[in-house]
């Protein structure tokens, strides 16, 4: 059993802590998701300790799932109800948790197909096309001025020189010569190392020889742009390779910097569109990770849940199986809650019918041969009356014995008869200023040396049966004068009190004495029949009185003082129509 | 009805056209020294896939890793690594521009080109790659380099190229390629 309790603890800090590691994970996946264009690094290793943990949570609910499988399939007591119980909780969780799971996706991908709109896609081509178009006009601009440059250079021999000057003359950044081979010959430059590195590649040096002429429009690095326009120039020899002019123009910033703009949103459109598939997925995959985790808790939750609902009637069938075997079987549940009050109460209730049922059988059984026993003694004291000396002293002693005793089994059969008696209340409004002033001054008259004293108003009316209730005032004050036996001092105090509980108004009587108390062990079971700490009680006493006040929907408690004990019953002023 | 002997003549004319690809699909290197600085002129073959081509295009950035090292191969001895270099290159599309621009991360150097086939040619041979100097070699030792490439798209997460598993692989890893730093 112990084995099985560390067991238990074990598996409850695992997920405890796979509940709190799983919640931070997916808290630091939900942060690192607000990033789409570049997800987290520590993605794939969060989503792989969810998945750990879904896979260990999936573990203890099979197992948990198994144990309740085998309980119901070795009809063990409440399995059928737990599994019952179970399969209806995990049922409320999982049905709206799907649901949620699939709105959320629908959602979620309506959300992420917005990326992909096609007047999105369209717009931003035309805004591409309407950048190169405001462009076109400089191009053709620089082509103009770059071939009237080349048509300049023919037959001139210090061409660096002239190149130079031409750069200063014209629009150009810079102007290189080259040959076929891609070598550059000569250069006249501006802002070398802005252009420097820009080399036409072989194809372009094709083209410009196919069609006279090739233009392009570069970008840099720091975002601007460059108009390139390559041209041949007229050899100075037939020996001589091929020769190029290579002009660099630059394009106004305001309009570098816009089409560098229009340009990087196309380039995070592009690249979101491109990665849209893989980013729904894993959303997607996040989404059905955290509902998986939230339902393998909820399933594991529900078993549990109903274990623990339960457990309380397995221990009432437990408790009736005792008390089967053992009637006065302890009440040691402690629980506070409302299932173990319930069965509590019903254990209770269980007992008392017993007690009823064995009472009245007792006092049919044992009254029946009474009369007849008083009877018989009668008879045999008339019949040998006559008898002389030691003969008649003996007679009339046996036989008074037999008449008393036969007096004190009635007295007790009437008490157990009263015990059994059904709720049977007959109220009226009655004063219980008088009917406490007449029970004190009852018993004060035979105990003078017990100091009786009373607070109450004048006039405390309340609705309730007469009879019954001086019962319950006799059978206190009998017990507080027993409790008084060899008391320095020996007191008694009856109060009572107008008190209001859920706006109902209660009467509050109590009778408090400064006797002996009750021992630990009587206080939990004083009002069960057969309990007395009397030598001579009958145990019945308390018994009636909680069974008066439970006709009257009332209230009782004791307790012990520094000095004695106190008795507190509450009952409400007015009864219940029901009990009227 | 194709004959055994045309199906045989096929089949070796087939085997021979093959060949010649993967031949010439493989990379080579070579190194010589001017000025007491090795260079190194490389010939690797850079095809660029579909997917990563439509990756460019819509505005991923990829990155050609060149990693050389120079190693001291020894006979019953663990080889002795006598230095490393890598080259980055940054191949980009500008869609504004309609060109793809690679950029050397090493030394700055731009090239801007049209077409995916003249990156493919300009990537695929590079020339004249300083590699060591010359003063820091044994005169007497065995040395390789040994060529290691690969392609890589920048700005995606390891978990979004693992989760993009049903289209072609962003990134590819080239055949490594080895030459004698003759000396």
């Amino acid at each position: 059993m112990a084995t099985i309790q560390i067991k238990a603890k074990t598996t409850k800090r695992i997920i405890f802590s796979l509940i709190f590691l799983s919640a931070g994970s997916l808290l630091a996946l939900m942060f690192a998701a607000d990033n789409p264009n570049e997800l987290n690094r520590m993605q794939s290793s969060l989503l792989v300790l969810n998945i750990l943990s879904f896979i260990v949570f999936l573990i203890i609910v099979a197992l948990s799932a198994k144990n309740l499988l085998n309980d119901y399939r070795k009809n063990k007591l409440g399995a059928k109800l737990r599994l019952r119980m179970a399969l209806a909780f995990s049922g409320l969780a999982v049905i709206p948790a799907v649901v949620l799971f699939f709105f959320a996706i629908n959602f979620m991908n309506k959300g992420i197909s917005v990326w992909s709109d096609a007047d999105v896609e369209q717009g931003l081509n035309n805004a591409l096309m309407l950048g190169r178009s405001a462009l076109d006009e400089k191009i053709q601009q620089g082509l103009f001025e770059t071939t009237n440059i080349a048509l300049q250079l023919q037959g001139i021999e210090n061409i660096d020189l002239q190149l130079r000057e031409l750069v200063q003359k014209s629009k150009a950044e810079q102007l290189v010569i080259l040959d076929s081979d891609i070598q550059v010959l000569a250069s006249g430059s501006d802002q070398i190392s802005r252009v420097s590195t820009r080399i036409p590649t072989l194809l372009e040096i094709e083209q410009a020889n196919l069609k006279q002429s090739w233009t392009s429009l570069d970008s840099s690095p720091d975002g601007s742009y460059l108009i390139r326009v390559l041209v041949p120039v007229l050899s100075f020899s037939s020996n001589q390779k091929p020769l190029y002019l290579q002009a660099f123009f630059s394009v106004d910033p305001k309009l570098s910097m816009m089409a560098d703009s229009v340009e990087e949103t196309y380039a995070r459109y592009g690249r979101l569109n491109f990665m849209k598939d893989p980013i729904q997925y894993s959303y997607i995959l996040t989404l059905a990770i955290v509902v998986l985790l939230a339902l393998l808790l909820a399933i594991y939750g529900s078993i549990e849940f109903a274990d623990r609902l339960v457990k309380p009637i397995e221990s009432l069938e437990k408790e009736a199986e005792s008390m089967i075997k053992n009637p006065r079987f302890a009440d040691n549940n402690n629980s506070s809650d409302e299932i173990t009050t319930l069965v509590n109460s019903f254990m209770k209730a269980q007992k008392e019918a017993a007690w009823s049922d064995v009472a009245r059988r007792m006092a049919h059984e044992i009254n029946n041969p009474l009369t007849p026993i008083q009877l018989s003694a009668e008879r045999i004291k008339k019949r040998f009356s006559t008898s002389t000396g030691e003969d008649l002293k003996f007679i009339t002693t046996s036989t008074d014995t037999i008449v008393n005793q036969v007096e004190v089994l009635r007295e007790m059969v009437n008490a157990f008869g009263k015990f059994a008696e059904q709720p049977k209340l007959k109220t009226e409004r009655i004063n219980m200023s008088k009917i406490i002033d007449e029970a004190i001054g009852l018993y004060s008259k035979d105990h003078k040396a017990i100091k009786f004293s009373s607070k109450y108003t004048d006039e405390t009316f309340i609705h309730g049966d007469e009879k019954k209730l001086r019962q319950i005032l006799n059978n206190l004050l009998k017990n507080s004068i027993d409790a008084l036996a060899n008391i320095e001092k020996p007191r008694i105090t009856v109060a009572t009190k107008d008190i209001q509980i859920n706006k109902t108004d209660f009467l509050e009587l109590s009778i408090e004495d400064n006797g002996i108390g009750f021992s630990e062990e009587t206080v939990s079971k004083a009002f069960e029949p057969y309990v007395s700490t009397k030598p001579k009680g009958k145990g019945l006493g308390l018994a009636i009185v909680k069974n008066i006040v439970d006709e009257h929907q009332g209230h009782i408690a004791i307790k012990n003082n520094p000095e004695g004990a106190s008795v507190i019953i509450t009952i409400p002023v007015k009864q219940q129509k029901q009990n009227l | 009805m194709l004959s055994f002997r045309k199906f045989f003549h096929v089949s070796i004319a087939f085997f021979a056209l093959t060949s010649v690809i993967a031949i010439k699909a493989e990379g080579s290197g070579s190194s010589y020294i001017d000025n007491g600085v090795y260079y190194s002129d490389i010939e690797i073959p850079i095809n660029f896939e579909k997917e990563q081509i439509k990756a460019l295009e819509s505005g991923i950035i990829f990155n050609l890793e060149l990693n050389l090292k120079i190693v001291d191969i020894r006979n019953w001895r663990l080889d002795r690594d006598i230095g490393e270099l890598t080259q980055v290159y940054a191949i980009e599309f500008n869609a504004f521009t309609r060109r793809y621009t690679v950029s050397n991360k090493n030394t700055g150097r731009q090239a801007s080109m049209a077409m995916i086939r003249e990156v493919s040619e300009y990537l695929s041979a590079i020339k004249k790659l300083p590699l060591v100097d010359d003063s820091l070699l044994d005169l007497d030792a065995d040395y390789t380099v040994i060529l290691d490439s690969r392609l890589r798209a920048q700005g995606m997460s390891p978990w979004m190229k693992t989760i993009s598993f049903w289209r072609e692989s962003l990134d590819s890893d080239l055949e490594q390629i080895q030459w004698q730093l003759f000396r």
